[in-house]
This record gives structure tokens, sequence and C-alpha cells, in this order.
């Protein structure tokens, strides 16, 4: 697993366990089955499980793809990409920026929730952890 | 009273035309290399074949007039008053006939695993001029009809489609597009290209299925994109067709995807 944590500032290690004790926190939700914070480029930053590589890999492929359909469509940035899929699982990647690089927050949902308000306050506290 | 003959005197479309032309019962049974097939025909329609291969169980499916389609050689027999034991064919046998062609054509042989490779053109040159004209007959009919099929089914969507983005205040333009990225309908504002959003979408639908997979999550039912500008909500409607909308910023998105969600339905049962 390739782990970017060059946006991270001042105590790099403290701010990586921060960061994974918000994650880990998020995927005790009965809901999440797992939660990867990655570059656009599909480098791991923090997850939770800690093998989750695949899922920010593929989190970036797909944030790629929507950003090219979303330009050719005039639609601009890409906001959040939510893709339904066969086993009724959820994997939502939440674009953010922090200190003027676009992270992605993704999680896997295993059944249907309201996940907007929880998003945007664990988004706020990842913005917090890696700014302060 | 029974009526023999030889099939390279008288081919099975020929034996069936003659027999459904009366609309009697009958029963046609040809032998080639010591397999047997047994073609029960009532009221001008076939209703029952089966395929006894060498001394084995017999086989009861109406794919089974693909390949007796293939014999050109061999015995004949045609039994008249004989019902059939049951119904086992539900198409035509102009239908039967047509997609056997179709097979033997795709795949470029006559009979797989043997050495005879004839292409449909071949085929019809084997045949007599009356039966080779009949054939020739009905693959026109046949082509026209799916023409016609597809022109209907692509007004129907059209029409779908248009009728979705006047009604609604969410939806900006939708379309429905295969999975090769080919656009089968749309209904797009006049800044929208049809056969650009058809590619794009076909791609981020590819791409989302791959990355399931990749998951081992199967496949994707929907995908949504929230972008600064608008929204991309796209639907699995059929094996290879997607349903696509576009809407603005803003809009009520549990509306949006009710509202996608039906007409992806309705693109389904279209095609």
């Amino acid at each position: 697993m390739s782990i970017d944590f060059s946006i991270l500032e001042g105590d790099v290690s403290a701010t990586a366990h921060r960061l994974e004790r918000v994650l880990t926190d998020l995927a005790k939700d009965r809901s999440v089955d797992s939660v990867v914070l990655s570059t656009v480029d599909g480098l791991v930053i923090q997850a939770a499980p800690a093998e989750a590589g695949r899922l920010a890999a593929v989190a970036g492929f797909v944030t790629a793809a929507a950003r090219q359909a979303a330009v050719l469509l005039s639609f601009s940035q890409v906001e959040q990409i939510t893709i339904e899929m066969e086993r009724d699982n959820w994997m939502v990647c939440q674009l953010f920026p922090v200190s003027g690089t676009q992270l992605i927050l993704t999680v896997i949902f295993t059944e249907s929730v309201a996940y907007k308000r929880l998003l945007g306050q664990v988004i706020r506290e990842l913005k917090a952890e890696i700014e302060d | 009273m029974a009526i023999e003959g030889d099939l390279r005197d008288m081919s099975l479309p020929t034996l069936v035309q003659l027999v459904v032309h009366e609309r009697g019962q009958a029963r046609i049974e040809v032998e080639n290399k010591g397999n047997k097939g047994f073609l029960y025909l009532a009221e001008g329609e076939l209703h029952h074949v089966e395929l006894h291969r060498g001394s084995g169980d017999a086989v009861v499916a109406e794919e089974v007039v693909y390949e007796l389609l293939t014999w050109r050689e061999g015995a004949f027999k045609i039994e008249k008053d004989v019902p059939p034991p049951e119904r086992s064919v539900a198409h035509s046998w102009d239908y039967l006939v047509m997609e056997g062609l179709r097979q033997l054509d795709e795949q470029g042989v006559v009979d797989e695993g043997e050495e005879s490779e004839e292409s449909l053109a071949d085929m019809m040159a084997d045949l007599s001029p009356d039966d080779a004209a009949m054939l020739q007959n009905l693959l026109a009919q046949h082509s026209e009809k799916e023409e016609d099929e597809m022109a209907s089914k692509s007004e129907q969507l059209k029409s779908l489609l248009n009728e979705l983005v006047n009604s609604s205040t969410d939806i900006l333009g939708a379309a429905v597009v295969d999975s090769d990225g080919l656009l089968l309908a749309s209904a797009l504002s006049g800044s929208l290209d049809g056969n650009r959003v058809a590619a794009v979408t076909a791609g981020l639908i590819s791409l989302s299925s791959r990355s399931a997979q990749q998951l081992g999550q199967g496949g994707v039912k929907q995908t949504l994109i929230q972008a600064e500008n608008g929204n991309i909500i796209a639907i699995r409607a059929s094996d290879r067709a997607s349903f696509v909308g576009l809407t603005p910023v803003g809009v009520n998105l549990g509306m949006a995807f009710m509202e996608c969600g039906d007409a992806a339905a309705a693109v389904g049962k279209i095609l």
C-alpha cells in the first residue's frame, strides 16, 4: 500500500495517528464497511481498516473518469460520486480541498443511509487535523 | 401412407413448407449418420421437435432445429395424421429457419467439429432454385421486420425521454446509451451533443463497473456524479444499455433519482 504523507505538515506521525482515529471512529458506524482518505491519484493517506489500499486506487480511478465526464459536459468540478453496487453496497467518494490539494474521502456503506451530514462532520474533523 | 425420399432431393425447409401449406397434422422423420430427427406439425405450425443421437436419449428443444437444418443428406419420411405428443416449440418455423441460418452464417461453419465449412451463400447455392428463392424471401422479410422493430424501439425511447424532460423540473436532459457508447436515443438541450454524452457516460459506467468488480461487489446498479454545475445520474436499464439523466444543481436528488429510476425501468421494458 502506498502512503502519501506529503500534504501533512509538522509532526507527520502525530497527524497520521489523529487521522487514523477519525477514520476508525467512522468505520465503527454499523453502516460503514471501510473508509479511506486518499489523494486524487489514488495514493492512500490513511485507511480503516488498514488494508483499504485497493479502495483508494479504485476511488482515484473512478474520480478521474468522473472529472473527465464533468468537464466534457461543462459541469465543472466534481464534488461527490456515489455508486450503488450489485451487492447492495454503496461507494461514496467525497472530494474536498485541504491546503490547496484535492483529497478524496471514500466510504463503503453496507446499506442506504443519509450520509451527507455524517461525511460533512468527518471532513471537517479531517481538515482540522491536517491544517492544525 | 408415408412419403419417403432423400434429403439431397428435397431439403428439410421444403418438406416443412409442404406440410405447413397443407395445415394438417404430420410427423417428419429425418435420418443422418445414425441420428434421427422428428418434427411434429399441426395447424400449419411446428409443435414439437426431437433429436435422437444414435441410441441415446431424445433431446427435446426447439434449438434442435438448427442442427437438423444442417443435414443435407440422409433419408426423410413424412407420415400424415400423426399428432404432436406435446407443444415444445414456441417460435414459428420461419423464425427458426432464419435464426438457424443466421447462426450458421455467423459461425461460418455448417456443422461444428466436421470438415465441411459453408457460408450462408454457399448453402443457398446448394439449394434448388425454388428453395433458394423461398429462403431469400424469408430472409428479406426477417431483415425488414428487424429494421422495423429497431425503428419502433427508437421512436418509443425518444418519446419516453422527451416526455420525461418536458414534464420534469429536475431533469435537464436524458439519453439512453449502449455499453459500446452508442447513442440509442436522447432528449438534450441544444448545447449538449448526444454522441458526446453517450461516449462519456458509457465510459464512466464501464469504469464504475470495473471498479465494483475490483472491490468484489459484482456490477453497478447506478452512479451519481455531483459536480459544481450539475449532476449526472446513470442507471442500468438492461444488460447492454443504460439510462442517463442530467440535472441542474440544487434539485431534489431523491425526486430526480425516482424519476430516473422509473425511466430506466421503462427503457428496459422497451429494449
